[in-house]
C-alpha cells in the first residue's frame, strides 16, 4: 500500500517519529526517577508522541509500527490514568518497546517483516493484568460513496474512552491533493493537526476507493481519519479545514449502549472538561471483554469531488520550522565561504580608491557587514545543540547500570553549546565509548564504594561549555581513577613502552598512554581498573575533527576527560606564516604561542638533543621543526646590500662556522656579520599541540589570521602527510595547510627521547643544585682586629658571650675567663696565625665557644676564640680560595661584603691550642 | 571526424579531444605542494575552485616546464562533468579523475579536425617513458599530431 503513497511523505513521516522517539526517552528516564510524584504532563508528552507515531503509522499502513505502538500507548494510558503504577519492570519494557520502534523507523520499509512479539507479547501482559484484552476491536462501518461499507477495527479501550469522555466520533475524508498539498500542508500536518483537537482513532488511505475513482474527475488518494473530538461536526471541520461535506458523524449509541451493558458495575465517568485538549480523563472504564459492535452509521456523506476548496489562511505557520536537506545548507555555506573570500578579495582591490570613489567606503562596509552576517547566519542553520547526542547517555547510562547491577547517576549540563552538525554527528561514538567506560569501569559496584565510604551512587557528568573559542566537552565521574601502575603494566607487557622508558615517565604521561594505539585490546579490560576501551579511537576521531583529548585523573577520586573541538569544520580561523615565498595555514587550534628568539641568542637558546633541534623554554625542551627542511624548501637569504634574493646552501645555522669555509671564504666577513644580525635571520618559532606534546615550527614569517575555508586534497596532492587540505587566500592565492601530526611523521620527532632528555636534565639540576648547597655555608662572621675578618661555620659554634677585659684571669700567659663555674681558656688568633691582635683598648670583647662533639655527645666548652665583634651570622655560597695566611684551621678566604674574610675551623684551632684530646700544641 | 585542441611542449605538437576540455587559460600563479609527485606541479585558484596542475613535460618524462609568455594550462572537465555530458571518444566512456586538474603546456596551437579512424599507433622514435602516455598519432595536413591517453596520464604509473 505504502508504494502508492508519495516517497516524501514517508520520509516525514519517519523523521517525524523519530524526533518523537528522541523527546520520549529523555521523558521516559524522567518517569522511572519521578516515582510516586510523576508529573502528569510528563506522561502526556510521552502518551501523545507515541499516539502520533501509532497514528501516522496507521495511516501509511505499517502494521507492526501500528500494532506496537498501539500496545505501548494503551500502557502509557494506564500510567497516566494511575491505574499502573511506575516501576522499572514497566519501563524496562516501555524502553524495550521503544528501541525496537526505532529499529523498524531505521528500515522502515521492512517494518513489517521486523519482530516484535517479544515487545507485545510484554506489553500484553501488563495489560491483560489490567484486565484488559489487548486487541479487542470494534467494528465500526461507514458508508461512503463507494458501494462496499468500510469497516474499521478498532481498539475497543480507545472507543471506550473516547466516548466516556464525551467525544463524538466523526469519519473525515480528506482529499490528498485538493485538501492537503494543495494547501501546502503534508499528510503528516494534517494529522498532527488533527490530533491536536481530538483523538485520531483510526487513519488510513483510501486505495480502495482508487479504483472506483478512476472515473472520476481526479485521481486525487483519499485519506479517511476516524476522529474523536469533544467538538461538534461544524467546529471540527473548521478545525480539520476540511468541507463540511467531508466529515461525518457516526452513531455511536449502539456502542454506547453495549458498553452501558458491559458495565453495570462501572461507575460512570467523569464528564470532559471544557477543554478539547483535557486528556487527563480519569473516568473508570469497564474492564470487560471484547467488544465487537456492528454500527451502521447513518448520515449521508458523498464523497464526490467537493466543489470549493476550502481555503483558510495560512495561520498556522509562524514559528515553525522547516525541514531543509543538509546538502543543501553545505553548498550554502560553501557558497557563503566564497562569497566571504570574494569580498576580502574586493576590499583589498579597492582598499586604495576610497578617496576617488565617492561614498566606495560605506558600500564596502555595508557588503562587508552583510556578507559577515549571511555567513554567520548560514553557519548556524547548520549548528545543532549538543544536546542531541547527550540526551541518548541517560538511557546507555541507565542499561548499562541495570545490568552491571550498579548505581549510577548521571547529569548533563550545557546540552545546549551548539556544534556544527558534522562535529556532533563524530561525536557521538567518541562519546559513547567514554561514557560506556565510564560506567563499565570507572564507577565501583555498590559494595566497593561504600567500603571506600563514597556515595553508593556513582555520578557521571557531561558539561559542554565554551572556552577560548571552542567548545568544551567534560566528561567526569567519580569512580576509581585510573591506576597509572596497572597501565604501565599493561603498556610494557604490550611492548608499547620500554622498562627503561617507563621509569622517566611522569605520571601524567602514563596515563595518557591509554590513548596509545593498541593499547586497548579485546582482553577484559577490567583487569585494568580504568579506562581503556577504544581510547585511541576517542583520540584519533576527535583529531580528525580538528580537537583534541586531555585525560586527568585522580586515584581513587575519578577520572576527566576533556575534549577540546572547533565550533565548526568548514571555517577555521588559521595563523598565516611564511617560509621562504611560501605561505601555509596552520588551524589556530594546534597553535600554543609564537616564540621569538633573536639571532643573536639563537647559540644561546638553541640546542640539539639526540640529533634534533630543541628550543629551551621556560625549562622545557621545545623540539624544533623547520618548515623548510621538512618540506624540503629551497633556502634563500636577502643580500644585505643588494637586497637580492640567493640560494642558501647552508643546511643548519647552528653549524654555520664549521662548514663551507671555502664558500664563507668568498663572502664578506663583514656582511656575514651584519647579515646574522639581520631580523630575517631571527627565529620566529609557531609553537605546535598535539595531543599532550607540544613542538616548534621555525618559520620565516608570521602573518594575520585568516579564516580560511578548507578545501579537500585532491587525488593528486592526497599523499602529502604534511597537508590536511588547502585553502584560498583572501588575496586570491592557494596555499597549503599544515598538519601538525604529519609534520611531526615527516621530521620524525620522537616525544618519548626529548622527555627523557628532559627528565635527565632534571636530575643533572638536581645534582647542581645539591653541588650549590654544598658550598652554601652558615657561617658567623666577625672581626678580630678592627679591619680583620673572619667567618666560622655556624655549625661549629656552640655558644657566644660577651665578656668584660677585668673578667680575664692570666695564668702565666694564657688567659682564662671564669664561663659557668670552671676556668675557660681562652684563645688569641694572633697565637696561631698571622693576624694582628684584638685591640686592647677595648673594655668588653666576645668569646666564640666551638661545639666539640666526643663520642657522640656534645661535651663542656673547651675553650674560647677571642673576637672583637660579631658583624653577622648568614648563610654564604662562596668558592673559598687559598690565602698565605697559614696556620692551624684556616680553611681559606673569600670576599664577604667587600672584605677579604678568612675562613676558620675552630676544631683545627682547638686541637692546635692542646685544649682538645690531649693533643699537644 | 574529431576536433583536437592543440598544444606544443618543447618542439612536439600533441592533441586532445576538446571534448575533454573543460577550459584554457593563463593561471600560472602555481602554488607547489612540498612532498608530492615530481610532475604535480601545484595548485592554482580557478574562480574559488582548486585545481591540480600537472607539469606534463615532467609527467612525459621531458623536462620541467619553464613558464613563459606562451605558457597555459589545459584544464580538463571532472568526471562527473564528462558523465552527465556524456561523452565519448572512441566509442568509450572518457574519465579523468574526480577532482580537477589541468595540464601545464608550453604554449597553446590550433583547434584542428582530424578522423580519429585513421589514428596509427605511436611511432617508435618516442621514448618508453612518453609511449606509455600516448594512445596514437594521427596524420594531418599540418603534421603528425599525437595523442595523449588521458587515463595514463592521470593514473597510469
Amino acid at each position: 500500500m505504502s508504494s502508492l503513497v508519495d516517497e516524501s511523505i514517508i520520509t516525514d513521516f519517519v523523521a517525524e517519529s523519530r524526533d518523537h522517539l528522541n523527546s520520549i526517552e529523555p521523558d521516559l528516564l524522567v518517569m522511572e526517577q519521578g516515582g510516586e510524584a510523576l508529573s502528569q504532563n510528563v506522561i502526556n508528552r510521552v502518551f501523545r508522541a507515541i499516539h502520533s507515531i501509532k497514528g501516522g503509522a496507521g495511516f501509511l499502513a505499517f502494521e507492526s509500527l501500528k500494532k506496537l505502538s498501539h500496545s505501548m500507548e494503551s500502557v502509557l494510558m494506564l500510567l497516566r490514568e494511575g491505574k499502573l503504577a511506575v516501576n522499572s519492570e514497566i519501563m524496562d519494557i516501555l524502553f524495550a518497546g521503544l528501541d525496537r520502534l526505532r529499529t523498524m523507523l531505521d528500515d522502515i520499509r521492512a517494518s513489517d517483516s521486523i519482530p516484535c512479539q517479544t515487545e507485545l507479547v510484554r506489553l500484553n501482559v501488563i495489560l491483560e493484568g489490567q484486565g484488559i484484552v489487548p486487541g479487542a476491536m470494534v467494528h465500526v462501518q461507514s458508508d461512503t460513496s463507494s458501494p462496499e461499507k468500510r469497516v474499521f477495527d478498532l481498539d475497543a479501550e480507545s472507543v471506550k474512552a473516547a466516548l466516556n469522555r464525551g467525544m463524538s466520533i466523526y469519519h473525515a475524508t480528506a482529499y490528498l491533493h485538493r485538501d492537503i498539498k494543495d494547501q501546502g500542508k503534508t499528510p503528516m500536518v494534517f494529522l498532527n493537526n488533527a490530533l491536536s483537537v481530538g483523538q485520531c482513532l483510526d487513519a488510513f488511505i483510501d486505495l480502495g476507493a482508487i479504483a472506483e475513482l478512476e472515473h472520476c474527475l481526479e485521481q486525487d488518494l483519499a485519506v479517511t481519519i476516524l476522529f474523536a473530538t469533544v467538538l461538534e461536526a461544524d467546529l471540527a471541520a473548521l478545525a480539520l479545514k476540511l468541507p463540511m461535506e467531508q466529515l461525518e458523524r457516526l452513531d455511536t449509541t449502539a456502542i454506547r449502549k453495549q458498553m452501558k451493558a458491559e458495565s453495570k458495575e462501572g461507575e460512570s465517568s467523569n464528564l470532559p472538561k471544557g477543554t478539547n485538549e483535557s486528556e487527563d480523563g480519569n473516568g473508570e472504564l469497564n474492564t470487560g471483554g471484547a467488544v465487537i459492535t456492528e454500527i451502521e452509521e447513518s448520515s449521508e456523506v458523498s464523497a464526490q469531488a467537493p466543489e470549493q476548496a476550502q481555503s483558510k489562511g495560512k495561520n498556522d505557520t509562524t514559528g515553525e520550522t522547516l525541514r531543509v536537506r543538509v546538502d543543501l545548507l553545505t553548498e550554502l555555506m560553501n557558497q557563503a565561504g566564497e562569497l566571504v573570500l570574494s569580498r576580502n578579495q574586493l576590499l583589498r582591490a579597492l582598499a586604495g580608491q576610497h578617496r576617488n570613489i565617492p561614498g566606495l567606503a560605506s558600500i564596502l562596509q555595508n557588503i562587508n557587514q552583510v556578507t559577515s552576517e549571511l555567513q554567520e547566519g548560514i553557519m548556524q542553520t547548520r549548528m545543532q545543540p549538543i544536546g542531541t547526542i547527550f540526551n541518548r547517555f541517560p538511557r546507555i547510562v541507565r542499561d548499562m547500570a541495570r545490568n552491571l547491577g550498579k548505581q549510577i547517576d548521571i547529569a548533563i549540563k550545557g546540552a545546549e553549546v551548539e556544534l556544527d552538525k558534522s562535529i556532533v554527528e563524530l561525536l557521538a561514538d567518541p562519546l559513547t565509548h567514554i561514557i560506556r567506560n565510564c560506567a563499565d569501569h570507572a564507577i565501583e559496584p555498590v559494595d566497593e564504594r561504600k567500603k571506600a565510604n563514597k556515595n553508593p551512587t556513582g555520578n557521571i557528568l557531561l558539561h559542554a561549555y565554551h572556552e577560548g573559542g571552542q567548545v568544551c566537552i567534560a566528561i567526569s565521574d567519580d569512580g576509581r581513577g585510573i591506576d597509572a601502575k596497572k597501565v604501565l603494566q599493561k603498556a610494557i607487557a604490550k611492548g608499547l613502552v620500554t622498562k627503561s622508558q617507563a621509569e622517566e615517565m611522569t605520571e601524567r604521561e602514563i596515563v595518557n598512554l591509554v590513548f596509545a594505539p593498541g593499547f586497548s585490546t579485546a582482553e577484559k579490560v577490567s583487569d585494568i581498573s580504568g579506562r581503556g576501551v577504544g581510547m585511541d579511537v576517542v583520540r584519533s576521531n576527535t583529531e580528525k575533527l580538528g580537537g583534541h583529548v586531555e585525560l586527568q585523573t585522580q586515584t581513587g577520586q575519578g577520572t576527566t576527560v576533556l575534549l577540546r573541538l572547533p565550533l565548526t569544520l568548514a571555517i577555521i580561523p588559521s595563523m598565516i606564516v611564511g617560509v621562504e615565498d611560501h605561505r601555509f595555514a596552520i588551524p589556530q587550534v594546534n597553535v600554543v604561542e609564537f616564540v621569538w628568539v633573536r639571532a643573536v641568542d639563537v647559540a644561546k637558546r638553541i640546542e640539539r638533543v639526540h640529533g634534533a633541534e630543541v628550543l629551551r623554554l621556560r625549562d622545557q625542551l621545545l623540539p624544533l621543526i623547520r618548515l623548510a627542511e621538512v618540506l624540503e624548501l629551497e633556502r634563500t637569504f636577502y643580500h644585505p646590500k643588494t637586497g637580492e634574493r640567493l640560494t642558501d646552501r647552508r643546511i643548519e645555522i647552528a653549524d654555520r662556522r664549521s662548514r663551507d669555509s671555502q664558500e664563507l671564504a668568498t663572502r664578506d666577513a663583514e656582511d656575514e656579520m651584519e647579515r646574522r644580525k639581520d631580523w630575517r635571520s631571527d627565529y620566529n618559532i609557531v609553537v605546535l599541540r598535539l595531543g599532550s606534546n607540544h613542538f616548534g615550527v621555525i618559520v620565516d614569517e608570521l602573518f594575520d589570521i585568516e579564516e580560511i575555508v578548507v578545501k579537500p586534497l585532491s587525488e593528486f596532492t592526497q599523499g602529502c602527510k604534511c597537508f590536511s587540505g588547502a585553502t584560498i587566500l583572501g588575496d586570491g592565492r592557494v596555499i597549503m595547510i599544515l598538519d601538525a601530526g604529519g609534520l611531526v611523521a615527516q621530521a620524525h620527532l620522537h616525544f618519548m627521547d626529548l622527555q627523557a632528555e628532559e627528565k635527565h636534565r632534571r636530575e643533572e639540576e638536581k645534582r647542581m643544585a645539591a653541588l650549590a648547597a654544598s658550598r652554601r655555608r652558615s657561617i658567623i662572621l666577625c672581626t678580630g682586629a678592627d679591619d680583620e675578618f673572619f667567618a666560622i661555620p655556624q655549625d661549629r659554634v656552640m655558644r657566644l658571650e660577651k665578656i668584660t677585659m677585668t673578667d680575664v684571669q692570666l695564668l702565666g700567659d694564657r688567659e682564662f675567663v671564669d664561663y659557668r663555674g670552671h676556668g675557660l681558656p681562652l684563645i688569641r688568633l694572633d697565637r696561631f696565625m698571622e693576624v694582628k691582635p684584638v685591640s686592647s683598648d677595648l673594655q668588653e670583647i666576645f668569646i666564640l665557644i666551638p661545639k666539640v662533639i666526643e663520642n657522640g655527645m656534645v661535651t663542656q666548652a673547651k675553650a674560647g676564640i677571642v673576637i672583637s665583634n660579631i658583624i653577622d651570622a648568614k648563610d654564604v655560597e662562596v668558592e673559598l680560595e687559598n690565602v698565605k695566611v697559614k696556620g692551624p684551621g684556616v680553611l681559606g678566604s673569600a670576599i664577604l661584603q667587600h672584605h677579604l674574610t678568612l675562613f676558620i675551623e675552630p676544631l683545627e684551632l682547638l686541637k692546635a691550642a692542646g685544649v682538645m684530646g690531649g693533643e699537644a700544641a | 571526424m574529431s576536433q583536437f585542441a592543440t598544444f606544443r611542449l618543447g618542439e612536439r605538437m600533441f592533441g586532445l579531444d576538446i571534448l575533454m576540455i573543460r577550459e584554457i587559460n593563463r593561471l600560472l600563479d602555481i602554488t607547489p605542494v612540498p612532498h608530492s609527485a615530481d610532475y604535480t606541479r601545484g595548485l592554482i585558484n580557478l574562480r574559488g575552485q582548486i585545481v591540480t596542475i600537472i607539469d606534463l613535460g615532467v609527467r612525459l618524462g621531458l623536462t620541467r616546464r619553464e613558464i613563459s609568455d606562451n605558457s597555459h594550462n589545459i584544464i580538463l572537465k571532472t568526471d562527473s562533468e564528462l558523465t552527465s555530458a556524456r561523452i565519448n571518444i572512441d566509442g568509450k566512456q572518457m574519465s579523468t579523475s574526480m577532482d580537477l586538474v589541468g595540464f601545464l603546456v608550453d604554449a597553446i596551437g590550433d583547434v584542428i579536425e582530424a578522423d580519429d579512424s585513421k589514428k596509427e599507433p605511436a611511432p617508435a622514435n618516442v621514448s618508453e617513458a612518453e609511449g606509455r602516455f600516448l594512445s596514437g598519432v594521427i596524420k594531418t595536413d599540418t603534421g603528425l599530431l599525437v595523442l595523449l591517453s588521458i587515463q595514463d596520464v592521470l593514473h597510469g604509473n
